[in-house]
C-alpha cells in the first residue's frame, strides 16, 4: 500500500502539471494568433471612420484588461480561473461563459454516459456469450457479422438514417431539440419523459455505432482466453461451465473492456458533436459548433479549457482506479 | 495382486488436419494399479500429453477421441454423462498441467483457486476451508500466507507447488502429472521431484507421471511405459526396465541419459520421429531402428506382448 500512495502522488503531480501547461497554452494561443477579434467584431457593427473604430477598440481593450502586459494578464487570467470565471460570451453577452457551459453539460453527460454504459453492457455480455459458444453457433456468427457492419458505419450516418426513418417517415420521435419548446425544465415526470423521448434517436445512433465494437472486442477476448491453460485447469477441476465462463474467462477478458469503457467515458463531456448538431441537441458538442460558427472566442476558449480539464481529470481517475481492478498493475515500482 | 484403478484399452486419439488425421495416440492400452506411480516417457510429440488429455476427456478440437475405453474403477470415462464426469474430475482424478505458469487464473487469489476446487465438490464451512487450504500449502513447503497472494506474486517453483497442492486438495485416487518439471530450472526441478516423492508416501493416490525427462522418471516411478510415435513400445517395472531395456527405442532412450559417474559419449537417437499423419507401415520405429528386420518389421506391426515377468514389449526381436 505504500507503493500505491507513491503512485497516487505521482499521478496527482502529473495531473497538476499537465493542467498547468494546458491552461497556459489556452492562454497564449489566441494572443499569438494574428488578427484582432475585437476589431473584427466591431467592424461588423460600426460603419465608417477608422479612427472611431481604433478608439472604441482601445476602450474595449482597457475594459477587458488587454492593454496590460502579458505577465499581468496571465496572473489575472489564472486568478479568475480559480474563481471559476471564464469570461463573457459574445453571442449571449453578458452571460458568463461558465454559465453557458454548465447549462450544456448535463445534456451531453446525460446522453453520453447513458449511451456509453448501455452499449458497453449490452455489447460486452452478448460478446462474452458469443465468444464462449464459439464459432459453432450460427446465430452468433450472424451476430458477429452484423456487429462488424455496425462498427464500420459512423454514428452520424445512423443519426441521419434514424432521423429520416423515425422522425420523418414514421413520425414517432421528434427531429430536434432536447425537450419540447415551452416546457419548463424541472424535475417532474412530464419533463423527464419529454427529455427521454427527445433523446431516444440521438441515443440510439450512438448506442448502435458503439455496440458493434464492444461486442467484437469482448468476443475475441473471450475466444483468446478460452485457449488459456487456466481454463483447461478449471475444466479439469470439474467446475460448471457457467462458473468457468464468469469466474475464469470473463474476469480475465473484461480487463481490456474496462480500459476501453474508461477511455470512452472521457469523451462524454465533449459530446457526440455530429449527433448533437444533427438533432440540434443542446449539449456541449452543439454549443462548440455554434460558438465556432459565431466566432464567439471567449466561449470557444472556455469550452476548450473545460474539455481539457475534464479529460485530464478523467484520465487521472482511470489511472487511480485501474490498479484496483487488475491486481497485476504494480504502480510503476521497479 | 493390487487392484486396477485405471484401465486404458485401445485408446485412439487423433487430430484433424486438412490432409490426414494426426495419429497422436494410436491404439494405446495400459493400466494403473492402486498406489503406484506409472511413468510415461517418450520424445516430444509422441502423444504423451494427448494421452493425458484423452484420459481426462479434455482433448480440444481439432483433437478427438476416435475409439477405445478409459475404465476408471470400472466405468468408462469416455461414455459417461458430462455431469457425472464433472463430479469425477478433481474429486477422483486430478491433474498437474504442463506449465503451471499459465495454469493459475491471474486475477484470482490462490485461496480462491484452491477453494474453488474444494467447494465445487464438497460442503465445507469457511473456517474449515481456510484451514484446509493453509494445510495444503504447508504440505507442499509453502508459507500459509501464499493463500492471499496472486499468481504473479509467486515464482515459477512456487506456482508449481501451488498447483501440486491443488491437485492433492481432494485426496484423489489418481493424479495425472503432465511434465510437472519441464518449465523449471534444474534446482527447482529437483525440489519439485523431491516433493512429488514425499507426497507419494503420504498420499494414497496413484500417479501417472508424464515426462520426456528420463532422469526425472528414474527418480520417482514404479513402472515405466515408453511411448514412441503414438504407441506404447515397452512397459514394465521401472528399475528392471532402466537396467535392461528390451525395445531398441527404449535402449536408445535410456542410453541417452547423461551420467556423471561414467565418462561416456552421449548418444542420441539418430533420425527423426515419423510424420504421424502417415506413419510408416509395420513398426513405427522401423526407419530409425538399428536391429530392423526388412520384410518383417516394415510389414507386420508388432503387438505388445509379455516377454518376461511383467514386461511387455512391442518388437519382433522378442517372440
Amino acid at each position: 500500500m505504500v507503493s500505491y500512495r507513491k503512485y497516487l502522488v505521482e499521478r496527482t503531480l502529473t495531473f497538476i502539471i499537465s493542467m498547468f501547461f494546458s491552461i497556459t497554452i489556452v492562454f497564449l494561443v489566441p494572443r499569438l494568433a494574428p488578427g484582432d477579434p475585437i476589431k473584427t467584431a466591431l467592424e461588423q457593427v460600426i460603419v465608417g471612420g477608422g479612427s472611431e473604430i481604433e478608439k472604441t477598440v482601445e476602450e474595449y481593450k482597457r475594459m477587458l484588461g488587454l492593454d496590460k502586459d502579458l505577465a499581468t494578464q496571465y496572473i489575472f487570467y489564472i486568478k479568475e480561473l480559480f474563481r471559476g470565471n471564464l469570461g463573457y460570451s459574445i453571442m449571449y453577452f453578458p452571460t458568463p461563459v461558465i454559465d453557458i457551459i454548465m447549462r450544456a453539460i448535463p445534456w451531453s453527460i446525460g446522453l453520453l454516459t447513458t449511451t456509453t454504459i448501455l452499449s458497453w453492457i449490452i455489447g460486452t455480455f452478448i460478446g462474452a456469450i458469443a465468444g464462449w459458444r464459439g464459432e459453432g453457433s450460427r446465430f452468433f456468427n450472424i451476430l458477429a457479422f452484423i456487429a462488424l457492419g455496425l462498427y464500420v458505419i459512423p454514428y452520424y450516418i445512423f443519426a441521419v438514417i434514424l432521423a429520416y426513418l423515425f422522425g420523418y417517415i414514421i413520425r414517432i420521435f421528434p427531429l430536434s431539440g432536447g425537450y419540447t419548446p415551452g416546457l419548463m425544465p424541472s424535475l417532474n415526470l412530464e419533463f423527464i419523459l419529454d427529455v427521454i423521448w427527445h433523446s431516444t434517436l440521438p441515443a440510439l445512433s450512438i448506442i448502435l455505432s458503439s455496440l458493434g465494437w464492444w461486442f467484437l472486442s469482448m468476443r475475441s477476448m473471450i475466444i483468446n482466453v478460452k485457449g488459456e491453460d487456466f481454463i483447461l485447469m478449471a475444466e479439469a477441476k470439474g467446475l460448471r461451465k457457467n462458473r468457468i465462463l464468469w469466474k475464469y474467462a470473463f474476469r480475465n477478458a473484461i480487463l481490456p473492456q474496462v480500459t476501453g469503457l474508461a477511455l470512452s467515458l472521457r469523451n462524454v463531456v465533449g459530446g457526440a458533436l455530429l449527433t448533437e448538431v444533427i438533432f440540434a441537441y443542446p449539449g456541449v458538442g452543439y454549443l462548440i459548433f455554434t460558438a465556432i460558427t459565431n466566432m464567439d472566442y471567449p466561449l470557444i476558449q472556455g469550452a476548450v479549457l473545460f474539455l481539457i480539464f475534464t479529460t485530464c481529470f478523467l484520465n487521472f481517475a482511470i489511472d487511480i482506479l485501474y490498479p484496483l481492478v487488475d491486481p497485476r498493475i504494480r504502480y510503476g515500482e521497479e | 495382486m493390487p487392484d486396477t484403478l485405471l484401465d486404458v484399452r485401445n485408446l485412439i486419439a487423433y487430430y484433424m488436419t486438412p490432409t490426414a488425421p494426426v495419429r497422436a495416440v494410436d491404439n494405446v492400452s495400459f493400466n494403473v494399479t492402486e498406489k503406484e506411480i506409472l511413468g510415461i516417457a517418450g520424445e516430444s510429440g509422441c502423444g504423451k500429453s494427448t494421452l493425458a488429455y484423452s484420459i481426462l476427456r479434455l482433448l480440444k478440437p481439432p483433437g478427438y477421441i476416435r475409439g477405445g475405453e478409459v475404465l476408471f474403477k470400472g466405468s468408462d470415462l469416455l461414455k459417461i454423462e458430462e455431469e457425472e464426469l464433472r463430479r469425477i474430475r478433481w474429486k477422483h482424478i486430478s491433474y498437474i498441467p504442463q506449465s503451471s505458469m499459465n495454469a493459475l487464473n491471474p486475477v484470482m487469489r490462490i485461496e480462491e483457486q484452491i477453494g474453488d476446487a474444494i467447494i465445487n465438490h464438497e460442503k465445507i464451512s469457511k473456517g474449515e476451508l481456510r484451514k484446509r487450504i493453509e494445510d495444503l500449502l504447508v504440505s507442499v513447503g509453502l508459507s500459509p500466507s501464499v493463500a492471499h497472494m496472486y499468481p504473479h506474486e509467486l515464482s515459477g517453483g512456487m506456482r508449481q507447488r501451488v498447483v501440486i497442492a491443488m491437485a492433492m486438495a481432494l485426496d484423489p485416487e489418481l493424479i495425472i502429472a503432465d511434465e510437472p518439471t519441464t518449465a523449471l530450472d534444474v534446482v527447482v526441478q529437483r525440489g519439485i521431484l523431491q516433493l512429488l516423492r514425499d507426497i507419494r508416501s503420504k498420499l494414497k493416490a496413484s500417479v501417472i507421471m508424464i515426462t520426456h525427462d528420463m532422469a526425472a522418471q528414474a527418480q520417482i516411478v514404479d513402472r515405466l511405459a515408453i511411448m514412441y510415435a503414438g504407441k506404447i513400445v515397452e512397459i514394465g517395472d521401472a528399475n528392471d526396465l532402466f537396467n535392461d531395456p528390451l525395445h531398441p527405442y527404449s535402449r536408445a532412450l535410456i542410453s541417452a541419459i547423461p551420467s556423471i559417474s561414467e565418462k561416456k559419449k552421449l548418444k542420441g537417437v539418430p533420425g527423426f520421429p515419423p510424420d504421424l499423419r502417415s506413419p510408416p507401415p509395420g513398426c513405427r520405429f522401423y526407419p530409425r531402428c538399428p536391429h530392423r528386420i526388412p520384410g518383417k518389421c516394415n510389414v507386420d506391426e508388432p503387438r505388445l506382448i509379455e516377454v518376461k515377468n511383467d514386461r511387455l514389449v512391442a518388437c519382433h526381436l522378442y517372440r
